[in-house]
């Protein structure tokens, strides 16, 4: 499942879901990128760009999650049920 | 589209904004149309505090009359209640204690899922 991780506040709930799911993919969006992602960090993480950008985040982030943009996030929403935390 | 079971996932606190109340009424409104969809109910996080049993309703009563009526499923999660030391005969009669592990497999059982 595709688990889209949109704040802090009910991001770190998403994370607990995905910490279960063998086969998590972690998106992070928004205010997501200021999540903590070493819980999830053996699964797939990705990063919106322009919400890394805009907030700074590319040097923090750049080992931890691939950047897509949100044509790339539109394809992993079609590919995958999704699972809502933003 | 045919009938669908959607998760509605309420994760931040009640009041001072409108996304518990918007989730409520979206799980009523998931049911209604054609399609009748199958709404579930899931408090996590610093949502399990609308399942207290004395919480003012007053904005969202009807919503929750429309549940009755449906078979809604209302559930909590146990771990987000334990760590706000809520015990669970604070909580209102319909609501149903689950772990985190079951409200995990909520995720999977149901077509869609909303979070407010």
């Amino acid at each position: 499942m595709l688990y889209l991780l949109g704040d802090t506040i009910i991001g770190p709930v998403g994370l607990e879901h995905a910490q279960m799911d063998p086969e998590a993919i972690v998106v992070l969006i928004k205010d997501g990128v200021y999540l903590d992602t070493r819980p999830v960090q053996n699964k797939k993480i990705y990063a919106v760009d322009v919400d890394v950008k805009r907030r700074g985040m590319e040097g923090r982030l750049k080992d931890k999650a691939e950047i897509i943009g949100y044509d790339g996030l539109v394809d992993l929403i079609v590919e995958h049920k999704v699972a809502n935390f933003v | 589209m045919a009938e669908k079971k959607v998760l509605v996932n309420i994760c931040r606190a009640p009041f001072g904004s409108v996304f518990y109340t918007e989730g409520l009424r979206a799980a009523v409104g998931v049911s209604a149309g054609i399609d009748e969809n199958i709404p579930t109910v899931l408090f996590q996080s610093d949502g399990v505090f609308y399942c207290l049993k004395d919480v003012d309703r007053t904005d969202a009563q009807a919503y929750f009359e429309s549940y009755k009526g449906m078979g809604t499923k209302l559930y909590a999660v146990k771990e987000d209640l334990d760590e706000r030391d809520i015990a669970e005969d604070e909580l209102a009669e319909e609501i149903t204690v689950i772990s985190r592990e079951k409200a995990f497999g909520l995720f999977q059982e149901n077509d869609f899922n909303m979070d407010f």
